[in-house]
């Protein structure tokens, strides 16, 4: 029965296909594979996934979420960048630590801000440093005070923390200890658990705040965060130093023209939507912000000149 | 005994090679940190040649190795040849015909299983994979 | 804490018809999944994530969790009928239901791993339910440093339980290692041993190794050995004794002990974020085989070997969930997949949890102990099923077998370049095996030499370079040290 209805489907679908090839909208030839550069769990991982449902609600494509972690999305965008331009996947990732590593190590990269055809962002998040509520500071200039008597381990999960933080330690001339972790839900264990003192987390340390078990240190963006708006920045206290992690849409350059305008227009779509909207406030507590292709491939042309000019 | 020795030589030689050629090649020198990229690499190889020379050592007295080295190899060389063809032709074309020639090879003439193993098993995996999970075969 | 109307409401929706249908859904379909080569519980979670879009949040957890569950059971599956498990922790219930297996018994060694995967679990749901709170905060309190020392423990137990000499053991431990430092290094993320080829940057595909090595090494050398290829896969002897297709009560509870050691350990491991049901099960394995007055019956079939692997991890996947749930941590991929879903259905995990989402989280629970149940009666069903395939010809099953290796580790690890991956160390595992060399102490080093390393290089931070530091972590001190002790003591009882 099943397959017999499905027969009628498929020939049905034959004629359909052969009736408008002429004048066809751009569709991608089986399942479009949305490469998320993180693992699951976390905000980039959440909203890869609405975002895919969305799409293929609004489209009828078959939108396929698929985590490809390591190195902070460098090893999902290397994929990206070497395969063939077909319009058949496409990446989410988070500007810094592409910026980062193109700064600090261009040669060893496979790819550059060229690899790739931008397709839009999704929003920006809001990156927090923070430590245990009964930890004794309250801000940057506790934490370094704290560094000179004690050892001070900090958990971070992207490079980029670790080299904002080896910078206020060149500054204010005290050491920290680096525990690198597979993510900000590591971050926070080890800091429950008391064997960091500070680290860093984007958006799911909130319930903590509210329940009062974690605190917030700094805003390591360059404003203060919507939802503690009386956290000073690194920058307010005294480090001119920040990040802007933007996540964003790109999928391998010379993508063709009709494919990247049917691309675009599908994300655009799907971030417009009411329902991935509510998920991503509810997991980076801000707001989508799409800034198109052009908007896109600026913020990242922007955003290498400032890094290089923070980091290098 | 003869077995335990050239198989402690074989790992001396893999030790070696990672700590001379291949470590210093495929991965990054870093100036910081307490943990490197090569730190357990190098602590790995280095293993491995004394797991090495503890085998040319102390040999265990065991007829090594047994297998039907042949069959296996003609058993692996289909499937290296299946995944070649398929990456050119797909699964489609390509897992019925492999899994006829893997059915023969291992002796079976029965014409209902040799169906059944051609062309049920490939039909079966194709409606579960292409039709109802709506993912593509290799 | 709670007030019981709440627990009551919560319990009362998992048994909604609508509810029940998922679950049982779920148990059905994760045990079919599970059983095929290349796609665990953690595949099948990952496919099913998008089809609980629609539904409500309670109906579509509830289905994970089935998924998950049911997986976990039939996992066992192929790995005690035809010795080629999909996942490694189903390989230690591979070194004893195969050999029963293949004694003509397979219903019986199937139906105890059932048995045990069930009450493991069951277990550890309970200790998730009643106790998990003080559990996570025994859990935070290990840290790197216990990570660390609790790896090395494991890895001392399975390099001297397994292979022809302590030597191989080591040596294959060091190579599963050598494989995991392929991809990007935990501490300065740069690439490593890829030798150019961007797929590994995030590591060797992790499905398409372990099936490689445990599942197309075993079917290549099966097929190489077959004689009569006409012959059942399986030999049941027609006239068997009806105890010889069934697990008694007596025999079952003969168990008791073992099951209960298994689950308590899986509880344990399972409630540490990242180290996972390998070696839980390979743990509980060593520690069955160490008491047991009968050691040399371990590995011919023996059925505590098979009650050990099994309790013990499955008892792991209840007790991740403890940290998800009452820290927002999750302590698994799976888990994390779990998280993945509750975050899409608008449910945040954190602390606030149990406060702000009573009812759902005692509805899981409810339908956690449902899945249990409905894991037994539909495992009753479903074990006859596969062990009557079993009784097929040899060719035709091991030939079925390795297409749906190959198509399993393409959807789980990235197409034909994860089929490749997977033919080279099926060649590695066949050449290892005929060396002597354990294949399966390779793999669990594989598996966990991502969280080793990272282990490593955060003990080695906190320490900063004194190890004098180590005295303020007796517990991680005490399993550092008891590592070697421990390895010298097994090496000498088994020689």
């Amino acid at each position: 029965m099943r397959i017999k209805s499905w027969i009628a489907g498929l020939a049905t679908g034959l004629a359909l296909s052969v009736a408008t090839t002429a004048q066809a909208e751009w569709a991608p030839k089986g399942p479009l594979t949305l490469e998320i550069g993180f693992g699951a769990g976390g905000s980039t991982d959440t909203i890869g996934r609405i975002v895919a449902k969305v799409m293929k609600e609004q489209t009828g494509w078959n939108v396929i979420a698929e985590n490809k972690p390591g190195g902070g999305g460098i090893a999902m965008f290397t994929g990206i960048a070497n395969r063939p331009a077909d319009g058949q996947t496409i990446g989410l990732g988070v500007n810094m630590p592409i910026l980062v590593n193109l700064v600090t190590r261009p040669g060893e990269m496979a790819f550059n801000l060229d690899s790739f055809d931008y397709l839009g962002t999704a929003g920006r998040a809001q990156l927090a440093m923070i430590a245990r509520a009964d930890a004794p500071f309250d801000d940057v200039a506790g934490l370094v005070e704290y560094a000179k008597a004690n050892n001070a381990p900090i958990a971070f999960d992207a490079k980029p923390q670790e080299l904002a933080m080896r910078k206020v330690m060149q500054a204010a001339g005290v050491e920290f200890q680096f525990l690198s972790t597979k993510g900000g839900a590591e971050n926070v264990q080890l800091i429950l658990g008391g064997q960091a003192i500070a680290g860093f987390e984007a958006g799911e340390h909130l319930p903590f705040l509210e329940a009062g078990q974690l605190k917030m240190i700094a805003s390591m963006n360059n404003e203060r965060h919507n939802y503690a708006p009386d956290t000073p920045t690194l920058v307010e206290q005294g480090y001119p130093i920040y990040v802007d992690p933007v996540f964003f849409f790109a999928t391998a350059k010379g993508t063709p023209e009709d494919a990247r305008a049917a691309l675009t227009k599908a994300l655009a779509d799907a971030l417009a939507s009411e329902e991935v909207a509510t998920v991503v406030l509810n997991s980076l507590k801000s707001p989508i912000l799409n800034m198109g292709p052009d908007g896109t491939e600026a913020m990242l042309r922007d955003g290498l000149e400032n890094v290089g000019q923070l980091f290098k | 005994m003869q077995t335990d020795r050239i198989t402690g030589a074989a790992l001396i030689c893999l030790g070696g090679l990672l700590i001379w050629w291949i470590i210093p090649w495929q991965a990054e020198e870093v100036g910081y940190g307490w943990l490197r990229p090569r730190t357990l690499p190098y602590i790995i190889a280095v293993s491995l040649a004394i797991c090495g020379a503890w085998m040319m050592l102390r040999p265990v007295a065991e007829a090594l190795p047994h297998a039907n080295w042949p069959r296996a190899a003609l058993y692996a060389g289909i499937l290296i040849a299946g995944l070649a063809l398929m990456s050119r032709f797909g699964f489609l074309w390509v897992g019925p015909p492999m899994a006829l020639v893997l059915m023969l090879i291992a002796g079976e003439r029965r014409p209902l299983w040799l169906t059944a193993g051609a062309v049920g098993t490939p039909a079966a995996i194709w409606v579960c994979v292409a039709v109802l999970l709506e993912r593509p075969l290799p | 804490m709670l007030d019981t109307a709440t627990i009551l409401a919560g319990l009362g929706d998992a048994f909604q018809p609508v509810t029940l249908l998922y679950v049982l859904a779920g148990v059905i379909m994760g045990q079919f999944v599970g059983a095929v080569p290349g796609i665990g519980p953690v595949m099948a979670t990952a496919i099913a994530i998008p089809f609980t879009f629609g539904m409500d949040p309670l109906a579509g957890i509830g289905f994970l969790v089935g998924i998950n569950k049911g997986g976990l059971v039939g996992g066992a599956i192929p790995a005690v009928l035809i010795n080629t498990p999909g996942t490694p922790d189903a390989a230690a219930t591979a070194l004893d239901g195969y050999p029963m297996a293949q004694q003509g018994k397979p219903l019986k060694a199937t139906k105890m791993a059932l048995y045990s995967s069930v009450t493991g679990d069951t277990f550890s749901d309970i200790v998730l339910i009643t106790v998990s709170a003080p559990l996570a905060i025994l859990a935070l309190r290990m840290g790197p440093v216990e990570v660390l020392g609790l790896m090395l423990l494991a890895f001392a137990v399975i390099a001297s339980l397994m292979g022809a000499s302590i030597a191989r053991g080591l040596a294959a431990a060091a190579l599963g290692l050598l494989a995991a430092m392929v991809g990007t290094d935990p501490e300065h993320a740069t690439p490593r041993l890829i030798f150019g080829n961007f797929e590994v940057y995030d590591g060797l595909p992790l499905a398409a190794v372990a099936i490689g090595m445990l599942a197309i090494s075993e079917l290549l050398a099966r097929l190489a050995r077959t004689r009569s290829a006409q012959a059942a896969t399986i030999d049941i002897p027609r006239d068997q004794l009806p105890e010889d297709r069934r697990v008694s009560f007596a025999e079952y509870w003969a168990c008791r002990f073992t099951v209960l050691r298994g689950a308590v350990i899986g509880t344990l491991i399972g409630a540490l974020p990242g180290i996972g049901s390998t070696a839980a099960a390979f743990m509980s394995y060593a520690s069955a085989k160490q008491v047991s007055p009968d050691r040399a019956s371990f590995g011919r079939g023996n059925i505590h070997g098979i009650a050990a692997a099994e309790s013990a991890n499955s008892a792991v996947m209840g007790a991740n969930m403890i940290p998800m749930l009452t820290l927002g941590i999750p302590g698994s991929v799976s888990a994390a997949l779990i998280v993945s879903a509750f975050m899409i259905h608008g449910v945040q995990p954190g602390p606030f949890l149990f406060e702000q989402q009573g009812r759902l989280i005692y509805g899981l629970f409810g339908a956690m102990i449902l899945a249990n149940i409905m894991n037994l009666l539909v495992g009753q069903v479903g074990m006859r099923l596969w062990v009557r395939v079993i009784t097929a010809p040899e060719s035709f099953v091991l030939t079925s077998a390795l297409l749906l290796c190959f198509v399993g580790v393409s959807l789980a690890a990235g197409g034909l370049f994860g089929i490749g991956v997977m033919l080279a160390f099926a060649v590695l595992g066949f050449v290892m095996t005929a060396f002597g060399f354990s294949v399966v102490v390779f793999i669990i080093a594989f598996f966990l030499g991502p969280r080793f390393e990272i282990s490593l290089s955060q003990t080695l931070a906190l320490l900063n370079g004194d190890p004098l530091c180590l005295l303020d972590y007796p517990f991680g001190l005490a399993m550092i040290l008891a590592a070697p002790v421990l390895a010298v003591w097994l090496a000498r009882r088994r020689a």
